[in-house]
């Protein structure tokens, strides 16, 4: 079994790092049933998040592998989120592939790591979603040390920076076991959101993601299950 | 602290559940099973056609009385029954090398005749003959049943004329060495008083052909049965080592399938989950350029 462990990591890890392919996104106007499920996730976290007053919260998206819905939950919880007048912002904190970057149509544009990096100012780097009134941070320039930027103090700052001026802000991050990089900022976030794909992840990839978090010191709010096939989903639709 | 997983228990019902869930997999491999059996049935049968007929005969010993050197013209049969032994010595010596030598193969056309002085390999293409022929013939009897006879089948591969070569040479050759060598009561002299023999009785084997059948195809129907024995043996090894196959597969397969499940056993929050999607697409949408700033 660990062989087959081994293989099906080296797979995940190539899909990571070669296949250009992003997942498919289906937003949450989409369906009614897509619709329901995020005002659930939606209600399910603004009960477990810890939320100061005056301030906003922070929620980290992150999976174990690469297509297992991670994007596509930040973006439709982002978006979720608006749905009250919430100022809500997405960060694409995925300074290698930038997947929530590319389906929103802002590859090339100045992001997080411009920011970082002093290359620009927060004004120029926030856009604005077309449809609702979540903003967007893209993940910005190529960089070769996107954990290095995740972790210097200034990422820290912005981070307590954004949430004094949204009321939630949604970090995009990396797969946890291909690359390091959520782990930079998982512990300054307020709660993690731990997606994972029915009937494709792996219960045991699952466990030592969200273990490794729990060293982190990351405050796991829970798991959100992508792709559900209910055997007995209902037909009607809210 | 975290506590280890929970391992996931199995019970008859999930069993039955797993199988039932993947019973076309199991109807699949079933169905695959019985054509390859048929098939490697059909392929191990087929062009093999072994022809033969079986003869009975039964041993009888009669008796005749002499007296002062004249037969008296009493013959009468016996009561005497051969032992076990005695069938199993005649059939050792029936299936012997020396009687297919001398007494089948020596009027047998188109066989090479026995040579004391041949080559080696002459002799051996002789031998090979006599192997052959030798496995064509069996013997068999049953002492329980009846003790004075006897059975010879002749089984011919692919070679009809040949079987019936045989039987015509056992039909000749089995009662005439029965006849000359089958052990019978030692014949009984009466004496007078003054030790002059008066009478003799002698007995005499006889060897009688009860019955015999005509050449013909013994294995007939033998390829379709086989084909059936094989797809029905390799459609039931099959569907068991598919049930067992997919109860394995199912009971090894760590993927996340019971999102509740999961959650209870490691003792972690479901937040959601999100159904699906009927048809995903990749959404077109449009620029997002506008800068809003902070």
């Amino acid at each position: 079994m660990r062989l087959f462990d081994w293989i099906r990591q080296r797979k995940n890890r190539k899909l990571y790092h070669d296949n250009p392919e992003t997942e498919n996104l289906v937003f949450v106007n989409e369906t009614p049933e897509m619709k329901e499920a995020f005002r659930n996730l939606r209600v399910s976290l603004s009960v477990f998040l810890a939320k100061n007053e005056g301030k906003g919260a922070s929620i980290l998206c992150s999976s174990s592998y690469p297509k297992e819905g991670k994007t596509s939950t930040a973006i439709n919880l982002a978006v979720s989120f608006t749905s009250h007048r919430k100022k809500v912002l997405l960060v694409d904190a995925d300074l290698r592939k930038g997947s929530s970057t590319k389906h929103l149509g802002l590859k090339g544009k100045p992001g997080l790591c411009d920011l970082l990096s002093g290359n620009a100012k927060p004004d120029d780097v926030l856009y604005q979603m077309n449809g609702s009134n979540c903003n967007v941070l893209p993940c910005g320039s190529a960089t070769e040390r996107p954990y290095e930027l995740l972790a210097t103090p200034e990422m820290k700052k912005l981070m307590a920076d954004l949430k004094e001026r949204f009321d939630y802000v949604v970090y995009d991050t990396p797969p946890l076991r291909v690359v390091s990089d959520a782990y930079a900022i998982a512990p300054l976030v307020d709660g993690v959101a731990f997606v994972c794909k029915h009937r494709t992840s792996h219960e045991e990839d699952i466990r030592k993601s969200l273990s490794s978090l729990r060293y982190f010191k990351a405050n796991i709010l829970g798991i959100v299950v992508s792709d559900f096939k209910n055997e007995k989903r209902s037909k009607h639709s809210l | 602290m975290q506590e280890p997983a929970k391992h996931r228990e199995i019970g008859f019902a999930d069993l039955f559940r797993i199988i039932f869930k993947k019973f076309y997999v199991i109807v699949i491999a079933v169905i695959l099973a019985a054509a390859l059996g048929s098939t490697f049935a059909y392929a191990k049968n087929n062009g093999i056609s072994y022809y033969g007929a079986k003869a009975d005969y039964k041993i009888s010993v009669s008796s005749a009385l002499f007296v002062n050197g004249q037969q008296s013209g009493e013959e009468s049969g016996s009561n005497y029954l051969y032992k076990e032994e005695h069938l199993s010595m005649l059939i050792d010596d029936l299936s012997s090398d020396t009687f297919i030598r001398d007494y089948i193969m020596a009027d047998l056309e188109g066989v090479p005749t026995y040579n004391p002085e041949a080559t080696d390999a002459e002799a051996d293409i002789f031998y090979n003959y006599l192997l052959g022929i030798k496995g064509c013939i069996s013997y068999s009897y049953n002492s329980l049943k009846n003790p004075n006879s006897i059975s010879a089948t002749v089984r011919v591969l692919n070679n009809k004329a040949l079987a019936q070569k045989l039987l015509n040479q056992i039909k000749v050759a089995v009662p005439q060495y029965i006849v000359d060598n089958m052990i019978k009561p030692a014949p009984e002299v009466s004496f007078t008083q003054d030790g002059e023999p008066t009478s003799m009785r002698v007995y005499t084997t006889h060897c009688d052909e009860t019955s015999m059948s005509r050449i013909r195809l013994l294995n007939g129907g033998q390829t379709e049965a086989a084909m059936m024995k094989y797809a029905v043996l390799a459609g039931f090894l099959a569907a068991i080592v598919s049930c067992i196959a997919v109860i394995v597969i199912d009971y090894t397969d760590t993927r996340l399938r019971d999102p509740e499940d999961f959650a209870k056993r490691n003792e972690i929050r479901l937040l959601g989950a999100i159904p699906e999607p009927e048809k995903p697409e990749i959404p077109v949408l449009p620029e997002n350029g506008k800068e809003v700033g902070v």
